[in-house]
């Protein structure tokens, strides 16, 4: 399973959607992120709007996804991150790592 | 204390079983007053729990057991997560927000654990598996008991 993505103005929109969670949600961002690469894009926004909720496998997908994407040249950037999730990325200190956005105009434009 | 409520659930190593106890943990965890944000943060505590029981206790064998008590009191909620794993170095896992593990996959679960918990607590008991004891307190942030207190 692969989630939806849509592509602006050269950057790759990534829209998960329900839980980021062990066993499922997080196979589904790893492999989603890898399609992106594997598709020659490596300028990715990841929009949380319809993500429910997010654990700690999943965070690990998450890192491990900025990794490959910054080792690889690129930037991953976050977008409309609900309130609970931008509470476990704070406590667990990865929200320090992105660039985290609420609107998706300025998450575009900030590739540019 | 009385014990107001006391749910058992046992489950097969499976991740897809794990969505299964998140139910009847929100089922529980609304059940005590308690408001979204410590039902969503709680939950997630418990989560991490029984995922690690899962994984890295019962090595993803269906056929091994993950059982979840949890025992709602006036004033408390306990709720005792165990495996049939052999257990693990607590000392050995890495800090998650030292600077240098901050892209390593393991040792967030406890973190979130321990940061949405009261107390936390680990019972080795070789043969028999791993438990894990979470423990809230109800009575800050649960506004149904706030306006029980005040008459």
């Amino acid at each position: 399973m692969t989630f939806p993505v849509r592509a602006r103005e050269g950057v790759t929109i990534l829209e998960p959607a329900g839980k980021i969670t062990i066993g499922r949600g997080d196979i589904a961002l790893r492999d989603s992120v890898d399609a992106a690469m594997s598709a020659g894009s490596n300028q990715l926004v990841v929009d949380f709007k319809r993500v429910t909720r997010m654990d700690s496998s999943g965070m690990a997908e998450l890192v491990a996804a900025y990794k490959r994407i910054t080792e690889s040249g690129g930037q991953m950037k976050l977008l409309r991150l609900p309130s609970n999730i931008r509470d476990v990325l704070g406590i667990t200190q990865i929200a320090q790592v992105f660039d985290i956005f609420d609107d998706e105009d300025e998450a575009v434009a900030s590739f540019s | 204390m009385s014990e107001q409520l006391h749910v058992d659930i046992n489950i097969g190593s499976r991740f897809d079983n794990i969505d299964l106890v998140d139910v009847i943990t929100e089922a529980v965890l609304r059940h005590s007053g308690m408001d979204d944000e410590s039902v969503e943060r709680l939950g997630l505590a418990i989560r991490e729990a029984v995922a690690n029981g899962v994984q890295h206790g019962n090595k993803e064998d269906p056929e091994k057991r993950v059982a979840v008590s949890f025992v709602l009191e006036q004033e408390e909620i306990t709720i005792r997560i165990a495996d049939e794993g052999e257990g693990f170095d607590l000392e050995g896992l890495p800090d998650p927000l030292a600077p240098e593990n901050l892209f390593k996959p393991r040792g967030r679960g406890i973190l979130l654990m321990n940061s949405f918990m009261d107390e936390v607590s680990f019972d080795f008991d070789g043969d028999k598996g791993t438990a894990v004891v979470l423990r809230k307190k109800l009575t800050a942030g649960d506004p149904e008991k706030d306006k029980e207190d005040l008459g």
